[in-house]
């Protein structure tokens, strides 16, 4: 491969598990603004070590141990009753995560199609909460519903959405 | 749902909406630390919750398409967010940006001189310098030889190991090495500093040499040069045929004349050529190329415009190669001057499609090389450039692309990137930003092994925003400078089917 090659290919590949890689700090740093911070950080690294590339076989397993050091870097740098899990919660989560940072046009995809088999009522909640970033509450007054009641549809949709994305990308990989 | 998943499930719609109290941490912890259930649906949660986020944000998802224009789609969102998420860096880029225009106002940072020819150079911490120089820049030549024009007339020839700081267009520091020099006729008054004091050339050609022991030898070849060897010793002159030299502890020495010594000869005078005969094609454009901001201007400092402008040039950086223009590596890499091209494609910043085919163009008057100049200045989209040069000999050479750059007669443009093929063999003619990894520039100069024989050169411009100048030159060694043919047709047994590395493609 060429430089010029190598050099578009790595790009693409941080630009195509950027979401999972965000996904990925999201869960270890829970808060969405430290949690960006992170994920900018950790692109700015990347970026420099784009050299190591070329010896690199899992990108997602690099790209996602390099995001860890970052999320340790952070909270080094917090102070520590700042700081929503502690040392313990976050090696678990950090080992159950494994390094599962991958492409994210097949995830995409499925839940495409997982999207297009919710009820209209569904599709609506997801909608109101997801296009325009609308907190909880302000989606419960729009629909004239409960927040709590707002808070349990979401969830339960997102589990189930979660539950058809698995399985459609299981298939989809069984199949190639 | 469980007891676990009744108890969590209001817990992760706070999280997610970031309105988690400290109540809620607490128990949230617990409940993680508790219960691998309880990490498994966070997990799944947190997964969903980002894919939803990205998916949505981008108007085709709401409003479903055909399913390969929603994937194209997500591409773009999902550069949107990773942008949104990078805009910090950008904001340095265009700091530096800024830093580049304020230095250009100020006469000091312009290039005052000129790297002209380098064989077999490497240089120190292997960074070869820009072609233009500015004043306090440093050269540190590992191995080879190298040629450096000031904007006052003096040529240098440095040979390594040396070490020279350009102080300015007629003023330069030797602080280690051996140098060659020699003025246009009728110039003169070129200064070089050294460890033992300073020389001023009065129409000469000259060697100097600064020696281990920081004792300096100045060898004069033809002319006058005056030394000042320190402030309140007197000034002496050295004539053609004479050498000197100073040290610390005897002061000055005659020493016999060694014009052998020194490397001048070594490097030919390199003349430049411009490529002036092309067919070009273009302009190629793209379906989101609409998306772009009317009447945009740089520099804006907005989050808005920082993303928009990163989606474009990330736009730009990841179609490159992928074979989604024509002649794209990975594409059957097939020139075929008879060729059109329709449809989104070729889409301009308006929305505008249009056919587009290759156009012979020839430079004599025209200073930039594109079918609709008018159309491409201040403007996004991608072209390519075909010539053949035709060669009586093998030779090195230096392929330059102006028209964009930081000299001071061009302009510092961000977000172009230039790719070229001679006889097939690809040069990223772009360069990233050390420091600013989002921002590229297009390189100077770069070496290149031209054949005996006719050469086929592909150039490819993309521009994020303000258009495509497509002037480039050749160093070449004045005596095969002299004996080129350009043509912008190739030649008749190559016919107008093509590889990008010359070879014909028969019909």
């Amino acid at each position: 491969m060429s430089a010029d090659q190598s050099h578009v290919a790595f790009l693409g590949a941080l630009m195509g598990c950027q979401r999972s890689l965000y996904a990925y700090i999201l869960k270890l740093l829970p808060r969405t603004d430290e949690a960006k911070d992170v994920l900018q950080k950790t692109n700015l690294l990347l970026l420099q070590k784009e050299e190591e590339f070329a010896g690199v076989r899992d990108f997602g397993a690099w790209a996602a141990r390099h995001a860890y050091y970052q999320v340790l870097a952070h909270r080094k740098a917090c102070q520590r009753d700042k700081l929503l899990f502690d040392d313990a919660l976050l090696a678990q989560l950090a080992q159950e995560s494994g390094g599962d940072v991958s492409e994210d046009d097949a995830a995409l995809r499925a839940l495409s199609e997982c999207l297009d088999r919710l009820s209209a009522s569904d599709r609506r909640l997801v909608e109101e909460r997801y296009r325009e970033d609308k907190k909880v509450r302000v989606v419960a007054d729009i629909l004239h519903r409960t927040a709590a009641s707002v808070a349990t549809s979401l969830y339960r949709i997102r589990q189930a959405l979660a539950e058809c994305v698995r399985r459609r990308l299981q298939a989809e990989g069984g199949m190639s | 749902m469980t007891p676990v998943e009744i108890e969590l499930a209001p817990l992760l719609t706070r999280l997610t909406d970031d309105e988690l109290s400290l109540d809620d941490a607490a128990r949230l912890n617990a409940l993680l630390r508790e219960h691998a259930e309880a990490r498994e649906l966070y997990r799944r949660h947190v997964e969903m919750h980002t894919l939803l986020e990205w998916a949505f944000a981008t108007p085709e998802f709401a409003n479903p398409a055909p399913a390969a224009t929603i994937r194209d789609a997500w591409g773009a969102k999902r550069l949107a967010l990773w942008l949104a998420a990078t805009a910090a860096m950008i904001l340095v880029a265009l700091g530096i940006y800024v830093a580049i225009q304020a230095n250009r106002a100020h006469p000091t940072h312009s290039a005052v001189a000129q790297l002209t020819a380098a064989e077999e150079c490497r240089w120190a911490d292997d960074a070869r310098p820009d072609a233009r120089l500015r004043a306090g820049q440093t050269l540190e030549l590992i191995e080879g030889v190298a040629a450096v024009e000031f904007a006052k007339g003096e040529r240098v020839v440095l040979e390594a190991p040396c070490k020279v700081v350009i102080r300015g267009d007629a003023e330069m520091t030797l602080s280690r090495g051996k140098v060659t020099a020699s003025s246009r006729p009728g110039a003169g008054g070129f200064t070089i500093d050294s460890p033992m004091g300073r020389l001023v050339e009065r129409g000469a050609e000259f060697g100097m040499q600064v020696l281990a022991d920081d004792s300096v030898e100045v060898h004069v070849f033809t002319g006058m040069i005056e030394a000042h060897p320190t402030a309140d010793a007197p000034m002496i002159e050295v004539k053609a045929n004479q050498a000197v030299r100073f040290d610390s502890d005897r002061g000055r020495t005659r020493v016999p004349a060694e014009p052998g010594r020194f490397a001048k000869t070594k490097v030919d005078r390199l003349v430049s050529v411009r490529l002036k005969k092309w067919y070009a094609l273009g302009p190629l454009g793209h379906p989101r190329l609409k998306e772009r901001p009317e009447n945009w201007t740089i520099p804006p400092i907005g989050a808005k415009e920082i993303r928009n402008y990163n989606l474009l040039f990330s736009m730009f950086a990841r179609s490159f190669g992928s074979g989604l223009y024509p002649m794209d590596p990975g594409s059957k890499g097939v020139i075929d001057l008879d060729a059109k091209w329709n449809g989104e494609l070729t889409q301009d910043v308006a929305g505008n499609q249009s056919e587009v085919k290759w156009v012979r163009r020839d430079l004599h008057r025209d200073p930039v090389a594109y079918p609709a100049a008018e159309q491409m200045e201040k403007s996004a989209g991608l072209a390519y450039f075909s010539t053949w040069i035709h060669l009586p000999q093998d030779s090195p050479a230096e392929i330059e692309f102006h028209g964009y750059g930081q000299e001071p007669h061009g302009k510092t443009r961000l977000g172009v990137l230039v790719a070229a093929w001679v006889n097939g063999r690809g040069l990223r003619a772009y360069r990233i930003d050390k420091d600013n990894p989002m921002v590229t520039h297009p390189v100077d100069q770069q070496a290149i092994e031209l054949k005996q024989g006719w050469n086929h050169i592909l150039c490819r411009h993309a521009s994020a925003w303000e258009g495509i100048r497509n002037d480039v030159r050749l160093q070449l060694p004045g005596e095969i400078a002299a004996n080129v043919e350009m043509w912008a047709d190739p030649p008749r047994n190559v016919g107008r089917r093509f590889r990008i590395d010359g070879s014909p493609v028969p019909n």
